[in-house]
């Protein structure tokens, strides 16, 4: 066990945890953030997206004593009031069925439109073919993608 | 009768004046008959509702004009709590802002008598009633077989209109108005005379007194302001915000984790763990817990507790299932397939003979796999067991067998066990079943009064399932010279996923072999007309553990029947759509539905090279469903499905955005398993054990759909499963058209074709 100062959502946390433990569960666990999700534990799944420095990450594999100075943002920390552009294009298109995905799907997106605001749609397929979903909201997403991209 | 009330409640009592007598009476209201005295004699407990007053007992209200609505069906995705508070506020009159879903205990009121007796509510006959009976007295609360919408359809329009009158009767006599004066808006009455308003809120206390009436008048269809109309989720911003708490979020005071591993050989048992006390002295280590499928580490985190679990090493008893493989399931089947029909259940005519007749007989067999249901949201259930009591927090299709299971393994009354029903990330049936919930209360049995939350890894989800069963089909068919069928054989062989199931969960109801009614689902009572009919099936025993996956025989039923019907159209040289369409009655449902995928999807307008279409065709849970679907393949067998027509007729519908979602879902859900779905069997062990070797439909795969929805005024069908049987049918017929290769067993990978 050892103590990691820690940056999520802008505010500074301590957190006393096991050297290899996965941010995921340093979120979920230590930290009672919820939103980021357990979805496969090996990274192939996107449910656990999380920012590091603006970049998405598979916080199921980043475990806590690699993260350091690093900026974390997790879905909680994305808007004040739920009003990012692509959660608002979420809302819009209706997007969620069980929404377990969702936030980690989001997550992806806005590291996405981060990097590049105007995404083509082939761009956004290449940047959100590795976020699951088994309830099928991926057409959906793209729409919901392509308008808050319009957004911007 | 005698009411408790809450603390809230009698404040908004005497906080409210009124002019004119409020008479006494019971506040209790159900659809008659056993609905209502069943409903009288067990007092409601409103757990969930307090602080507001109770109309009936879906129905709660509270002093600031806030509807609480019992809503005791699972929410995974599907849009349920949408589509039941759509209907509630439409005939109460208030805005879908103003519900507040709560998932009420185990009660009577709310049973799905739709799924314990497959009748409509309405319905008079004796089969119906005892079933009925049985659903209250259960009381039989599970969410499944796309019943939500047949069993609420009516009844929460009625729990609305009564709701609504009670309050009404309160209004006259504040205002001393007729009915006619009196304008029902957005939560409140308005007096047309004076344009004084007046909130429900403020009237619940009152309307709490009068007597519900069971038989309310219901809106006209043609009146309708909020059903059938595009709504949206009501679930949107806490599923955006990663709010929306599901049952693996979860978070108590003193809670610890637990991880699992299950027995690796199927049917196995763990005799002993061989290095219990080094798993003992890991870090953050609490307990361990041993019973015969299984081992699992308590642990103060749940990655210290998966750790700790992959760490366990024990001795196993395979009890005999060692040699157990896909292959030798699969031979069970094709043995079993070659003989006469164990059951059949459906026989018109004599088959033998107009095949003797038939201008030509063709026959086949087809073959799919065992398959998981791989909800993104893993297994998982958090119990705190204390002496005499327990209380389950978990995603759950089945709150009874939650009920039932935990109190048979707490060994405690069921009365003294609370639910707490949370968001399901994904249900697909896996959450039907019992098994995890008995784990969880085991564990949390081990160390009682500390809440322990219990979370399947990825493998252990994959491998410990209750799958989708392996079935094989056969088929023999005569044809005569103008295309029309003279004979139509099917047997199915596959093992039972209801005694499986039920036997497992609730193993008195467990239905005798000859009664299975999932095994020949959509091969039974086929909409075409085909001539004599013989269709059944027989069963074999294997030690694999089966459930209920979305549309459940009618997956591969579906695949089965309308692959053939597509051999037979390619055997009568005819156009797969126009042999189909001759074979359904003029101007039936079905017909209508067919022909419109067909209009939507140019059927007869010509693809350009290396693109083609395939149609199917099925009807399953009160739905007819067609779908088209177009792709673009290559010599070297690459694929992609472009676009996805789907129509559907699911009689009178809620919500239209909700439909349209499922027939998406139900696409893709059923393309996956088409394509990559296959879960195999070697050496007593299921080889596949996360998305690396159980693949998903990912994002860029996902074909356009084009959905359709029929208008008419016929009952309404279910919408969450209809629309995965079709597609895969619709798929392997598409590559018939552009390749001539018929693809007779699923996965698509198995035959080297690949979705690009």
């Amino acid at each position: 066990m050892a103590t990691y100062q820690l940056t999520i959502n802008g505010k500074q946390q301590t957190v006393e945890a096991d050297a290899d433990t996965p941010m995921l569960w340093v979120l979920r666990d230590h930290l009672d953030l919820k939103g980021t999700k357990f979805g496969c534990g090996i990274a192939q799944c996107g449910a656990c997206t999380i920012h590091m420095d603006g970049n998405a990450v598979r916080s199921c594999s980043i475990p806590v004593s690699a993260v350091s100075n690093a900026e974390i943002t997790t879905i909680e920390g994305l808007s004040k009031k739920a009003d990012h552009v692509l959660q608002k294009a979420w809302v819009e298109h209706d997007v969620p069925q069980c929404g377990y995905c969702q936030a980690g799907q989001i997550m992806n997106a806005a590291a996405l439109l981060q990097r590049n605001s105007s995404p083509s749609m082939d761009e956004i397929e290449t940047a959100m073919n590795g976020n699951l979903c088994r309830c099928g909201t991926y057409n959906k997403i793209k729409a919901a993608i392509s308008s808050a991209a319009s957004n911007l | 009768m005698a009411k408790e009330r809450t603390r809230g409640q009698k404040i908004s009592r005497r906080a409210f004046i009124i002019s004119g007598a409020v008479i006494g009476g019971g506040f209790a209201l159900g659809l008659g008959g056993v609905a209502f005295s069943n409903y009288k004699k067990k007092q409601f407990s409103g757990m969930g509702f307090e602080g507001a007053e109770s109309l009936n007992a879906f129905i709660h209200i509270t002093p600031d004009n806030k509807i609480k609505l019992a809503i005791a069906r699972a929410e995974m995705g599907q849009g349920v709590h949408t589509a039941l508070a759509m209907l509630t506020a439409e005939e109460l009159e208030v805005d879908l802002e103003q519900i507040e879903v709560i998932h009420p205990q185990v009660e009577s009121p709310y049973a799905n008598v739709n799924l314990a007796t497959h009748y409509e509510r309405t319905s008079s006959s004796t089969g119906f009633h005892f079933m009925e009976k049985v659903a209250y007295i259960l009381p039989y609360i599970a969410t499944g077989g796309s019943t939500t919408i047949r069993d609420g359809y009516e009844h929460y329009r009625i729990m609305g209109a009564s709701a609504k009158e009670m309050l009404m009767k309160v209004a006259m006599k504040k205002w001393l108005v007729d009915i006619n004066k009196l304008k029902a808006e957005k939560g409140f009455f308005v007096n047309t005379e004076t344009g004084e308003k007046v909130s429900y809120g403020s009237l619940a206390p009152f309307a709490a007194e009068e007597k519900p009436n069971n038989r309310p008048t219901l809106k006209a269809k043609s009146n309708f302001k909020i059903i059938g109309k595009p709504t949206q989720r009501i679930d949107l911003k806490e599923k955006v915000t990663g709010v929306a708490e599901f049952g693996i979020d979860v978070r108590l005071p003193n809670m610890l984790f637990a991880a699992v591993k299950h027995c690796p050989i199927i049917g196995g048992e763990i005799t002993s763990i061989t290095n219990e006390s080094e798993v003992m002295a890991m870090q953050g280590v609490k307990h361990i817990v041993q019973w015969p499928t299984g081992v699992a580490v308590i642990a103060d985190n749940t990655w210290r507790a998966q750790q700790a679990a992959n760490a366990l090493t024990f001795e196993i008893d395979n009890k005999g299932n060692e040699q157990l493989s896909s292959a030798h399931i699969s031979k069970l089947l094709k043995t079993r397939l070659d003989k006469e029909i164990d059951h059949v259940k459906e026989k018109i005519d004599n088959t033998a003979t107009a095949l003797e007749a038939s201008d030509k007989v063709f026959e086949t067999q087809y073959e799919v796999p065992f398959l998981a249901h791989a909800t993104m949201e893993p297994i998982n259930c958090t119990v705190l067991v204390e002496e005499d009591k327990a209380k389950v927090w978990v995603g759950h299709q089945a709150p009874f067998l939650v009920t039932m299971a935990t109190a048979k393994e707490a060994d405690i009354k069921s009365r003294k066990v609370e639910i707490d029903i949370k968001y399901l990330g994904g249900g697909f049936g896996r959450r039907a079943e019992n098994d995890f919930v008995t784990e969880a209360v085991r564990i949390a049995k081990a160390m009682k009064g500390t809440p322990i939350q219990m979370v399947w890894s990825r493998e252990e989800d994959t491998q410990f399932d209750t799958y989708r069963p392996a079935a094989m089909a056969s088929f023999k068919a005569g044809i005569n010279a103008d295309g029309t069928i003279s004979a139509w054989e099917n047997h199915v062989t596959l093992q039972s996923v209801l005694r499986s199931s039920i036997g497992r969960n609730f193993p008195l109801m467990t239905p005798p072999e000859s009664q299975d009614t999932t095994a020949a689902e959509g091969a039974l009572g086929l909409a075409y007309n085909l001539g004599a009919r013989k269709v059944g099936y027989s069963f074999i025993e294997s030690p694999m553990r089966l459930g209920f996956w979305r549309s459940v025989g009618h997956s591969y039923n579906g695949f089965f029947t309308e692959s053939f019907i597509d051999e037979l159209a390619n055997e009568a040289d005819t156009d797969p759509y126009e042999f189909r369409a001759k074979l359904l009655p003029s101007n039936s449902r079905q017909k209508k539905v067919l022909d419109k995928v067909a209009e939507i999807s140019n059927w007869n307008s010509p693809l350009p090279e290396g693109k083609s279409r395939g149609i199917a065709f099925h009807e399953s849970f009160g739905s007819i469903v067609a779908q088209v679907a177009e792709i673009s393949i290559n010599p070297d067998k690459e694929f992609s499905v472009n676009k996805v027509f789907c129509v559907i007729d699911c009689g009178n519908y809620v919500n239209p955005n909700t439909i349209i979602a499922q027939m998406q879902s139900g696409i893709v859900f059923g393309l996956t398993a088409a394509v990559y779905g296959e879960i195999t069997i070697e050496e007593g062990k299921i080889q596949q054990s996360n998305f690396p070797n159980y693949e998903m439909l990912k994002l860029k795969h996902m074909p356009e759909v084009l959905t359709n929805i029929m208008e008419n005024d016929e009952a309404p069908g279910g919408v969450g499963e209809p629309g995965t049987p079709p597609i895969a049918p619709a798929l392997t017929n598409a590559i018939f058209a552009a390749t001539g290769e018929r693809v007779r067993s699923l996965p698509l990978k198995n035959h080297g074709f690949k979705l690009v």
